[in-house]
């Protein structure tokens, strides 16, 4: 008997361990950089974005390339590219941070649940802390996770050009939304 | 006709046309036409991933940016949300598959569904970088 109880303990921890390290993964995020100016909107999408969310710690990263980023007129890509994030330096954006509530989202029930997060965002090669707001849909075997915030270009040391400096926007909002799939490690 | 209007016509005209060519080749110049741009690199997707992973960033100064053709046994065609992307695999990593990933222009994707994983291919795209995978877009099929 002391020996079966053992042997069922045993299994239970294993099978819990196993449900709970649980992860989430894409490589095909969405993330819009969008500014709206006086001459025109600065709007610059990314469908290539990396994201690993852990379901039990919250620990999550996001990786982006910027040249990934895509613009209606190619002369505002490079702009964007040469002058603003100057991607040649700094190829890569990354967030890496917290979900502070993730005990919050029950990943077996679908529903769409709020949640509080926390992290470094590293664009242009400066870091800086971000706290924002956010949802996860869970919806079984696939999740989406969805926040916006707005950042300011000099907190990144990102100037704007003397010549168009009062008719661009210190601001820019980010908009994320991605899609991840559940795999089993 | 005055001299002096025939030389502001010249001017005027001259000025609508330097607006226009302005307005058509700078402020609205085309996308770079990756499908048709002669690559700068032409080589094997193991390799240019083995390259970028030992050494990321001279590796990224020398692709960034660049059209390459890479070839080598795809892994995977995938639709993910509005992209098809073909992928050479080589190992795990933090986000699962770790490789060279490629998005078709969207006038590739019928020809590229028509893929077979396993098989030998050829692609050409333009070069975005590497955050453990190495990320190439406006991709077409050479072979």
């Amino acid at each position: 008997m002391k020996i079966k109880l053992k042997f069922l303990i045993l299994v239970l921890f294993f099978v819990s361990t196993t449900t709970f390290a649980q992860k989430f993964i894409t490589k095909n995020g969405y993330v819009r950089f969008f500014s709206a100016t006086s001459m025109e909107n600065i709007d610059g999408k990314n469908k290539q974005v990396s994201c690993a969310l852990d379901a039990t710690t919250g620990d999550f990263v996001f990786k982006l390339l910027e040249k990934s980023f895509e613009f209606e007129r190619a002369l505002m890509q490079e702009h964007f590219n040469e002058n603003y994030v100057e991607s040649d330096k700094f190829p890569e954006a990354t967030f890496k941070g917290k979900v502070l509530n993730i005990k919050d989202v029950n990943f077996s029930k679908p529903g769409v649940y709020k949640v509080t997060v926390e992290g470094d965002l590293t664009l242009h090669g400066v870091s800086q802390k971000i706290k924002t707001e956010g949802t996860i849909e869970t919806k079984g075997e696939k999740i989406n996770a969805k926040s916006k915030f707005v950042i300011k270009l000099k907190d990144y040391k990102i100037s704007i050009p003397k010549a168009v400096a009062d008719k661009i926007s210190e601001n820019m909002e980010i908009t994320v939304d991605v899609n991840l799939d559940k795999i089993n490690k | 006709m005055k001299t002096w209007m025939k030389i502001a016509i010249v001017v005027v005209i001259a000025g609508i046309l330097g607006a226009f060519y302005v307005y058509k080749y700078m402020y609205n110049k085309p996308h770079m036409d990756v499908e048709n741009a002669k690559a700068d690199f032409s080589m094997k997707a193991q390799d240019l991933y083995t390259e970028f992973k030992n050494n990321k960033d001279a590796s990224s100064q020398k692709y960034n940016g660049k059209v390459i053709e890479v070839s080598g046994l795809v892994t995977k065609i995938e639709q993910a949300d509005t992209l098809t992307v073909a992928s050479f695999i080589f190992e795990q990593g933090m986000f699962g598959d770790q490789g060279v990933f490629c998005t078709f222009l969207p006038d590739q994707v019928v020809k590229a569904k028509a893929l077979t994983p396993g098989k030998e291919i050829k692609l050409k795209g333009y070069c975005t970088g590497f955050d453990d995978d190495v990320k190439i877009v406006k991709t077409s099929i050479v072979e």
